[in-house]
């Protein structure tokens, strides 16, 4: 993750100061958030110079926290927002267009006929087994390989059944946050 | 010691006077070699450095560039990345050290710190080891041998069994149920030579103990080479206290005051302070006296830990003792004002336990002081504590009055997946109780990491805490009270919207701009950019 500075030569040419905005989470921090629409409707939120934030919670406690600029796993921007210590990585874009693109990309999914869904690590570690192959049908649960980072072994699951369209990584690989491991169909 | 160690250096300095800080003219070594990584390697190097004695740091390929190695004198590789090809290479270190021209080497914690066979390595290679004798880490490394050194020095142990279990014969298996019986249950299986929660179970009934004595055992062979397991009642509630101690060369032996570990998770401490909070003076001398007594009997030199349970009719339980400098030392630093890893080399080099020891000695079981420390780690409080290796962008630590910061890391340094996950410690002093957990609210509260999340949230929900700040903290204290995925939720909504408020202020920039990489081998531009600089060259 990258941090971004302000380029003065391009400064202004995709503000989004109006209309609403589509806020989806960063697929590899793990938040069950749905992706948000926000409307103008910040209200308890200040953004102060060099993305310093404050903000009122629901219960009334007021936190601190951050918001800079970054690149997410796939090499767009996004804003990291750090907020009481939790740090999470939103993708932002403008809510009209974001709809226009969906509609295209439903479209262009139903000519193919099936949906693919990558299935990502959440954590930057080593490959410590891989449990499927190409053609195998999974169950929704099922163990699909093993990730480790920092001596712990992390069990990566199948969201929902399907079958193994492809296999990217082997087992003693390294890999990066975010790197697709397997394709279910 | 033997003066010839020293040919090249200053003669041995066993007759001279203690060593306190600002006597650079009598440095205790020449130089040592710095046989770790991270935030520990950074604070030995640092106290090597404020003695006037040059430091020699290692690193595997993986922490080329890690501020350990920037900040020492001189660096040696060791090898790849994983740990048993570099900082547990015992001949690639004592190779490094020999080349060198080191006359001692200190271990920091973990890796080689307390296996007996690696001190006898470097001193059977000329070299002091700054540590403990061999003889006291091999006895004391053996939770077995501890326990009955324990009993013979009438220090209250946990109740349990004071030999190995068999494990191997299925006819003997009844006599260790009847001892489980005794003992009661629920009571905990625990490996001889374990550590951290492995080769331990929980044990409910008498049923489940066969295939746990099986279990425990096989993982401790396998994570320690030895599979002695034994048996101990489970104390529940109960705080975690540990002493620490320091004896010199001449058979002194003395307790610098305790601390509180009892904030963990899965055995792994998250939280210590000092002193244990709610202790009389009266339980503070005796637990420090228990201490005391188990360090001469196991002719404990150098810096070590007595560990003990602290149950809720105020009675201790020894547990074990830890030979080696811990992650926490520094929390008893600011209560007493000593600087233990001073005065381990100043032990190392032979010399007396200083007058400034033997009065804060005097003073631990009324401490004038309190200080608290977080470990901050590259972990996810609101999943369950996974690892977060990554690379740190933003990096701003707390300051001001009574706060002090131990760290391995800077902005632009990578938290590598191989190794343990502590980025830093945040410590901080204050005249009670209530001003140090005053002071912990605020230092956390301008500690900033960005780049990956650490367990930051999970400190300032403890710090701000009702029942922490009344000390009432067991340690099942985790468990009871953080649902992580929760309060990670609460603030997630909040997130979102304020990103999309940042989004409205703040220009997409056109251009990205990374925080520029250390040079490591492991990026690869500089070896890069070597080549394309050769390679251009007129020939």
């Amino acid at each position: 993750m990258a941090a971004l500075r302000p380029s003065p030569s391009t400064a202004g040419s995709q503000r989004q100061r109006h209309g609403p905005i589509l806020v989806t989470p960063d697929p590899t921090a793990g938040d069950e958030l749905e992706p948000t629409v926000v409307n103008g409707d910040g209200a308890g939120i200040e953004v102060a110079v060099g993305g310093r934030l404050a903000v009122r919670l629901d219960g009334g406690r007021r936190v601190n926290g951050h918001a800079a600029w970054v690149r997410d796993a796939r090499g767009g921007p996004a804003v990291e927002v750090e907020l009481d210590g939790w740090r999470f990585v939103f993708r932002v874009e403008d809510a009209d267009r974001a709809a226009l693109r969906a509609r295209a990309s439903r479209t262009s999914a139903s000519a193919v006929g099936t949906a693919t869904l990558p299935i990502r690590t959440p954590i930057p570690g080593r490959i410590v087994s891989v449990d499927v192959a190409p053609g195998d049908p999974v169950e929704s649960g099922q163990r699909l390989l093993v990730v480790e980072a920092m001596k712990m072994q992390n069990e990566v699951r199948a969201p929902r059944s399907g079958s193994i369209v492809r296999v990217d990584v082997a087992a003693g690989q390294a890999v990066e946050a975010g790197a697709v491991l397997v394709l279910i169909e | 010691m033997s003066p010839s160690l020293h040919k090249d250096g200053p003669p041995a300095p066993s007759d001279q006077a203690p060593l306190d800080v600002g006597q650079r003219s009598l440095p205790p070594f020449r130089r040592v070699l710095v046989a770790n990584r991270g935030e520990i390697a950074v604070r030995i190097v640092r106290a090597c450095r404020e003695l006037g004695t040059e430091s020699v740091a290692v690193y595997s390929d993986r922490d080329a560039g890690a501020l350990h190695v920037r900040l020492a004198d001189e660096a040696v590789r060791l090898g790849p990345a994983s740990p048993s090809e570099s900082y547990l290479d015992t001949d690639a270190i004592l190779t490094a050290a020999t080349a060198a021209g080191c006359d001692a080497v200190h271990p920091g914690y973990g890796f080689l710190s307390e296996r007996a066979e690696f001190a006898a390595a470097v001193e059977a290679a000329g070299m002091t080891f700054v540590g403990p004798s061999p003889a006291a880490i091999a006895a004391l490394g053996d939770k077995l041998t501890a326990r009955r050194l324990a009993r013979d020095v009438d220090v209250p142990v946990v109740p349990g069994t004071l030999e190995a279990a068999p494990v191997d014969s299925a006819s003997r298996i009844e006599e260790t149920v009847e001892a489980a019986r005794r003992i009661g249950f629920p009571l905990l299986v625990k490996a001889a030579a374990g550590g951290g929660g492995r080769g331990m179970r929980r044990v409910e009934t008498a049923d489940a103990l066969p295939a746990a004595l099986a279990t425990a055992s096989a993982e401790a062979a396998s994570a320690f080479g030895a599979g002695a397991v034994y048996l101990e009642r489970e104390i529940r509630p109960a705080r975690h206290v540990e002493v620490q101690l320091l004896g010199d060369r001449a058979g002194t032996v003395v307790a610098l005051g305790e601390r509180d570990c009892s904030v963990q998770r899965r055995h792994q401490k998250l939280l210590e302070e000092a002193p244990a909070p709610g202790l009389t003076a009266e339980e503070r001398a005796r637990l420090h006296d228990f201490a005391v007594r188990l360090g001469r009997a196991a002719g404990l030199t150098n810096a070590a830990t007595a560990e003990f349970l602290f149950d809720t009719d105020r009675r201790f339980w020894f547990l074990e003792v830890n030979t080696r400098l811990q992650v926490e030392h520094g929390v008893t630093e600011l209560v007493t004002g000593i600087d233990i890893v001073h005065e381990q080399f100043a032990i190392a080099a032979g010399r007396p336990l200083s007058s400034a020891v033997i009065e804060a000695t005097a003073q631990a079981a009324r401490p004038s002081r309190h200080a608290i420390e977080v470990r901050l780690t590259a972990e996810d409080p609101g999943r369950g504590f996974v690892p977060t290796p990554g690379r740190i962008t933003t990096w701003q630590m707390p300051g001001g009055p009574g706060v002090r910061v131990d760290s391995g890391v800077e902005a632009g340094d990578v938290v590598p997946p191989e190794y343990d996950n502590l980025v830093a410690k945040i410590m901080v002093v204050a005249g009670n109780r209530d001003g140090a957990v005053d002071r912990l609210e605020r230092a956390l509260s301008e500690a900033w990491v960005g780049g990956l999340q650490t367990t930051l949230p999970f400190h300032r929900a403890v710090a701000r805490d009702p029942a922490f700040r009344r000390g009432d903290v067991s340690i099942d204290w985790l468990e009871e009270r953080w649902d992580g995925r929760a309060a990670r939720g609460e603030i997630a909504k909040r997130a979102a919207i304020a990103a999309a408020a940042f989004a409205r202020e703040v220009d997409v920039p056109g251009a990205c701009d990374p925080v520029p990489a250390r040079p490591s081998p492991v990026d690869g531009w500089l070896p890069a950019g070597r080549r394309e600089a050769v390679d251009g060259w007129p020939r």
